[in-house]
């Protein structure tokens, strides 16, 4: 058995669950956008209400680090692992956060409101997927070329926010009516945006394991 | 003081000097052997003013003979011969004239078990003093000026005329780094110093390290990693003889350059 074998297994278990949380954010905001295109105001409450899971999950993770920390004395692209895997559990708790906000935005819409869902939240949404299958891939393979790769993917849902809210406002001025349902689509592309801006900033997290420098992928 | 036999004289000391990141030593192409055995191999690394320099290394790496070295503790083995350079003010230390007992003054030596003298607290503060024929009233200064600044004063200053061998381990080790800074040194060289001590008085021995650091030069050798990390401004990483890597404390313990020193740390090493 290697040496210190026992501290590499719980850190391979640490990292499992890790990528398990971010499988779980995923599905979040996957349920999230299908309740939005279906105005299923039930199904949102429901994504609140896991939402609560994940952030125990996200305490779990954190406390878990902090014993490894105290108790292996770890140093070096250890001490950098545990440090990114407090980074990249906060990330993917926001993340879920931003589900949970889409969710409240389709209970404050409503289940008859007049408007449809703009196409580009969905377009957003599926290249944020891809995203987070990419930065799971970087992190379990410790790779930094899977990490450039968030970086061009946010540089695609940011120019697709730029459009929408660009249309969104040309609509809310012929539409005053309709403001209150347009600012809540508008929240929710900005929902998806910040999203991948945190699956981004995962990107940055495996650069910094691998390099020992901090990167920004986000300019 | 004279550390060469001939007229060549070492500065005068000065020990309100402020930190900066001058060598005092410089270590050039050293190589220590044990008859065949070449224990350290061209080793080159610059010994910083004012700073704490540890070697670490597993067992038989080397640090302790390289330690050794820079104050010719070394000479006592009849089978060890070095080459290259120690330089120190102009002088390479590893020079056949130079006066090892001078050399041993100016840069001091605190071992791995305490080892005080089985003589009251104050006698082995003056026991050297009294070779170099110092005057008694002098005498008193400097007990107690040694004892404060190896952080033990407040703990004996109302008993030394107490054997030091009633002292607990950690207070005795301060009392051995208080004897060899009673010879005014400006290197300390500390091996292994709390190997043997218990958490608390290991945690006063490195708080003091890290005071006498102000006035100081301060070369250690642990097998204390987390000891090496906390204390020191600079870390040499030694393997079989080699010095794998020499740099910055952080540096090398948040991002090793070389993977052998990353395994070491890390408790990986196979």
């Amino acid at each position: 058995m290697p040496t210190r074998g026992h501290f590499s297994e719980e850190l391979k278990d640490l990292k499992a669950d890790i990528r398990t949380l971010a499988e779980d954010t995923k599905h979040a905001l996957q349920k999230a956008i299908t309740a939005l295109h279906n105005s299923d105001v039930k199904q949102a409450h429901q994504i609140i209400e896991e939402d609560k899971r994940i952030d125990k999950k996200e305490e779990e993770i954190n406390e878990r680090v902090m014993i490894l920390i105290a108790k292996q004395q770890p140093v070096a692209t250890d001490l950098r692992r545990l440090i990114i895997a407090i980074k990249i559990t906060t990330d993917l708790e926001r993340m879920a956060d931003h589900a949970k906000n889409i969710s409240k935005a389709t209970i404050h819409l409503g289940e008859d409101h007049p408007i449809s869902i703009h196409p580009s939240i969905k377009e957003m949404a599926e290249v944020a997927f891809d995203m987070v299958d990419i930065a799971n891939k970087a992190y379990e393979h410790e790779d930094i070329s899977f990490a450039h790769k968030l970086s061009e993917m946010d540089d695609i849902v940011d120019k697709k926010y730029g459009e929408m809210i660009k249309e969104l406002l040309e609509l809310t001025a012929n539409n005053p009516d309709q403001i209150q349902y347009l600012m809540q689509m508008a929240f929710s592309a900005r929902y998806i945006e910040r999203f991948a801006d945190h699956i981004t900033n995962i990107g940055e997290e495996i650069f910094f394991l691998i390099k020992g420098r901090s990167y920004d992928l986000n300019e | 003081m004279d550390m060469v036999e001939n007229n060549m004289k070492t500065k005068p000391l000065d020990k309100s000097k402020e930190i900066n990141s001058v060598p005092l030593l410089q270590l050039d192409e050293l190589s220590v052997y044990y008859g065949e055995n070449h224990a350290v191999k061209n080793v080159s690394m610059p010994i910083e003013e004012n700073k704490v320099t540890a070697f670490i290394g597993p067992s038989g790496c080397g640090k302790s003979t390289l330690l050794r070295t820079i104050n010719r503790m070394n000479d006592q083995i009849s089978i060890a011969r070095y080459e290259g350079n120690i330089e120190y003010e102009g002088l390479n230390l590893l020079e056949k004239n130079i006066d090892v007992v001078a050399l041993r003054k100016e840069i001091g030596m605190v071992f791995q078990e305490p080892n005080p003298f089985p003589k009251p607290i104050k006698e082995n503060i003056t026991h050297a003093l009294k070779f170099m024929g110092m005057k008694k009233k002098d005498m008193e200064e400097v007990v107690e000026n040694s004892l404060k600044q190896a952080a033990i004063w407040d703990e004996v200053k109302d008993r030394l005329k107490s054997s030091a061998l009633s002292l607990s381990g950690g207070q005795q080790q301060r009392l051995c780094i208080a004897r060899a800074l009673a010879l005014k040194p400006r290197v300390l060289l500390l091996d292994e110093p709390t190997s043997a001590l218990d958490p608390i008085s290991s945690a006063k021995v490195e708080d003091l390290i890290i005071e006498l650091k102000k006035h100081y030069t301060i070369v250690i050798v642990t097998h204390n990693m987390e000891q090496a990390a906390r204390i020191s401004d600079n870390t040499a990483f030694m393997y079989n003889g080699d010095l794998v890597e020499f740099g910055n404390t952080s540096q090398l313990f948040t991002n090793p350059k070389e993977k052998r020193t990353e395994d070491y740390i890390s408790g990986k090493f196979s």
